[in-house]
């Protein structure tokens, strides 16, 4: 099925938050997500992600984009960094989330050593990351998403219905 | 920026309504009704057609019956009298069909990139069928019915971005005409009017007076899903804010008016005083506050209508005479000010999107992070969090539909799921935290991810003066309302009608060009409007 790239986002957000992520952590999660799936990304590295927030990459990318801000900084244009074990799987869509002009990202793979990131910035450019109109994902993916997600929900109430929101039950005027 | 401020303000020459009515003029844009497949008791379907900036857009208007005891302002409906999609492009019969058999069903529905926009509207039941009724017989409404509700229905949503299938808002935020903030919602609403309009003719099988029709704007029924959304895009609310903060310093540094602008602030001003008689509404507390304002109005026209708009820098001076006044007074003034300076200011406009999203740039080390939290957040720093007033309250999204909800943390269960609106507590937590030797920030988040939320709010603030409400949103004395205001202001709402501290209604379009209006010269002048039926 497809969904637009905002249900995709805040749904992964929500499951991110509902696996026990910290916030901030599980809105990054929510781009990336999108764009993981948009490119054709296995799903697999999504629930990956989510089942270990102790050691996880939805942990650690969020710092290794504030690396990337810094190294530009110091170094220009071309940035490579070290990175932790399979966190290169979504470390690209990561950088491509930041509101940067990317002319190149390139995973290196390195017998025994951790991967490096190569990226090549654009700098006259700072351009809103580029979203297809759909995203495909699979049922499966998407059951276990509002799973995680659920447990944000807080179970409703008579008493919540009542005041939780304010409002009157019927509005015939 | 502060709650209450928020909580007073009102529409301007830059609210997202006014900026699309105008940019529909300038276009000289016509809106047609190339379906109207409506049955004799008013139900069925009707497509209308609009071109702004070189696109069309349609709007899908779906009437169906709805029993009275399912009428419902609250998310939790699961029926309406009326449902809408603005579709992109013109719509075939298929497509057409597509939409009415879903849009009925709202949230359970499924939707197209195509449709950019959903909403639903529910009738105002005590106007609505005066208006058909009286129609019927040969005559126009009440006068003074249509000038008390306003509207003839109102939207109990209005969704974009992607919710449910439709288009994601970046599919269309670079298109002329759209690309401002809340623009194909506001396009929207302004459409979904002309059908209630053309409904009530329908069915009572008369014309409605010109006065009348255009004094019928579109009413709104606002809830808590609106305020997480301020609390959730800092930079938005910042760009809007500085927008109009910058507005107002250009009026205020004019060193003289002319005569003619005198005239035309003297004019609006007592417009806004017939405006606030004519705004009354059920509940005392907020009535109240209407009534103090109209008499904290009468200072301000004595100021403006004698020797107050003479000296140098006059609206300076006038908005420091305000400031002895009420809040409320102060930004009816703040939107009188801003008014008759379009050239100024209406450029503005385009400066009140986000296209980047929040992506401050970090700082090396936990001393300087220490330093922006001391500078920017002296008010949360100064906050007892240890005092149960000040956590009181938790916002929460219900399972029941996903309705966001307010708890009260000591009395019912859910805080553990608590969504993130508590700004001011986590940054306190985030200062108190901070080691007290500096140490770089990379080493200082690997230890304490739970603070990057307030990490990055900190780090926006230090860019945008205005990302913050300066409040705690968890206390006791956190009043939703007011942050419903302060966005449904910018959207160009007026005549707030609080129904609780938790949701509102509003009006939108009233004094609005009809579609036939819209070529006027005076097409954008209805700022508060007045009854002059």
């Amino acid at each position: 099925m497809s969904y637009s790239v905002t249900e995709i986002q805040t749904l992964a957000q929500k499951a991110a938050r509902g696996a026990g992520f910290p916030p901030s952590q599980a809105e990054a999660f929510g781009r990336a997500a999108a764009l993981h799936l948009a490119e054709g990304g296995a799903p697999e590295v999504l629930l990956a992600g989510l089942a270990t927030p102790g050691d996880s990459p939805i942990l650690r990318l969020p710092l290794l984009m504030d690396d990337i801000l810094r190294a530009r900084e110091a170094l220009g244009n071309e940035v490579t960094l070290s990175l932790h074990g399979d966190d290169g799987q979504l470390a690209p869509v990561y950088a491509r989330a930041l509101p940067l002009g990317l002319r190149g990202i390139d995973i290196e793979e390195i017998a025994g050593e951790p991967s490096k990131l190569h990226i090549t910035l654009d700098p006259e450019a700072r351009t809103p990351c580029k979203l297809p109109p759909r995203v495909d994902a699979p049922q499966a993916l998407i059951d276990r998403l509002n799973d995680l997600a659920a447990r944000t929900y807080v179970p409703a109430t008579e008493e919540s219905r009542l005041k939780g929101a304010g409002a009157g039950l019927t509005d015939n005027d | 920026m502060r709650l209450s401020r928020m909580g007073a303000m009102f529409p301007t020459r830059l609210s997202f309504l006014r900026v699309l009515t105008r940019r529909l003029h300038d276009e000289g844009a016509s809106l047609t009704r190339p379906v109207w497949n409506i049955d004799a008791t008013g139900y069925g379907h009707a497509v209308y057609t609009i071109r702004l900036g070189g696109h069309d857009y349609s709007l899908v208007a779906v009437s169906t019956h709805l029993p009275d005891h399912m009428r419902t302002d609250r998310v939790i409906a699961t029926a309406w009298d009326s449902s809408y999609v603005l579709y992109d492009g013109v719509p075939d019969a298929n497509e057409v069909a597509r939409i009415a058999a879903n849009a009925p069903r709202q949230e359970a529905g499924r939707f197209t990139e195509r449709d950019l926009v959903l909403s639903r509207a529910n009738k105002s039941v005590r106007l609505f069928n005066h208006v058909v009724e009286r129609l019927r017989a040969g005559q126009q409404p009440d006068a003074g019915l249509i000038r008390d509700v306003g509207y003839l229905m109102r939207t109990t949503a209005v969704y974009g971005n992607g919710k449910f299938g439709i288009a994601d808002r970046a599919l269309i935020a670079d298109r002329p005409g759209l690309s401002g903030p809340f623009a194909a919602e506001m396009l929207t609403v302004w459409m979904i009017r002309s059908f209630t309009h053309d409904l009530v003719e329908h069915l009572g099988g008369a014309a409605l007076d010109r006065g009348l029709k255009r004094h019928l704007g579109i009413g709104n029924s606002t809830g808590l899903g609106m305020a997480p959304f301020l609390v959730s895009h800092p930079v938005l609310l910042s760009n809007w804010m500085a927008a109009r903060e910058t507005a107002l310093a250009r009026v205020r540094a004019l060193e003289t008016l002319d005569d003619s602008t005198k005239s035309r602030l003297r004019q609006l001003a007592a417009r806004a005083a017939q405006h606030l008689t004519e705004w009354n509404v059920p509940d005392p507390a907020h009535q109240a506050r209407i009534e103090a304002l109209r008499k904290d109005w009468v200072t301000m026209l004595a100021h403006i209508s004698g020797d107050g708009l003479h000296g140098q820098r006059p609206l300076d001076a006038l908005m420091r005479v305000s400031e002895t006044l009420s809040e409320d007074a102060q930004e009816l003034t703040v939107a009188l000010l801003l008014e008759p300076f379009g050239e100024l200011i209406d450029g503005l406009a385009d400066c009140m999107d986000d296209p980047f999203g929040l992506c401050p740039t970090p700082v090396a080390d936990t001393g300087t992070l220490r330093a922006l939290i001391e500078r920017h957040y002296d008010w949360a720093l100064a906050l007892d969090f240890d005092d149960p007033g000040q956590t009181r309250q938790f916002w929460y999204v219900s399972e029941e539909k996903l309705e966001p909800r307010l708890g009260d943390r000591y009395a019912e269960p859910g805080a553990d799921r608590e969504s993130p609106l508590d700004i001011a507590r986590r940054v306190q937590a985030l200062h108190r935290d901070l080691p007290a030797q500096s140490q770089p920030l990379p080493e200082f988040r690997r230890s304490h991810p739970d603070h990057d939320l307030a990490l990055r709010r900190v780090l926006a603030a230090d860019t945008h003066p205005y990302a913050e409400i300066r409040d705690n949103l968890i206390g006791a004395g956190c009043l939703p309302v007011d942050m419903l205001r302060c966005k449904l202001a910018f959207f160009g709402a007026a005549k707030f009608d609080p129904k609780s501290d938790r949701w509102t209604r509003i009006t939108l379009a009233q004094g609005a060009p009809l579609p036939d209006e819209l070529s006027l010269p005076s097409a954008d002048d209805w700022w508060l409007p007045i009854f002059d039926a």
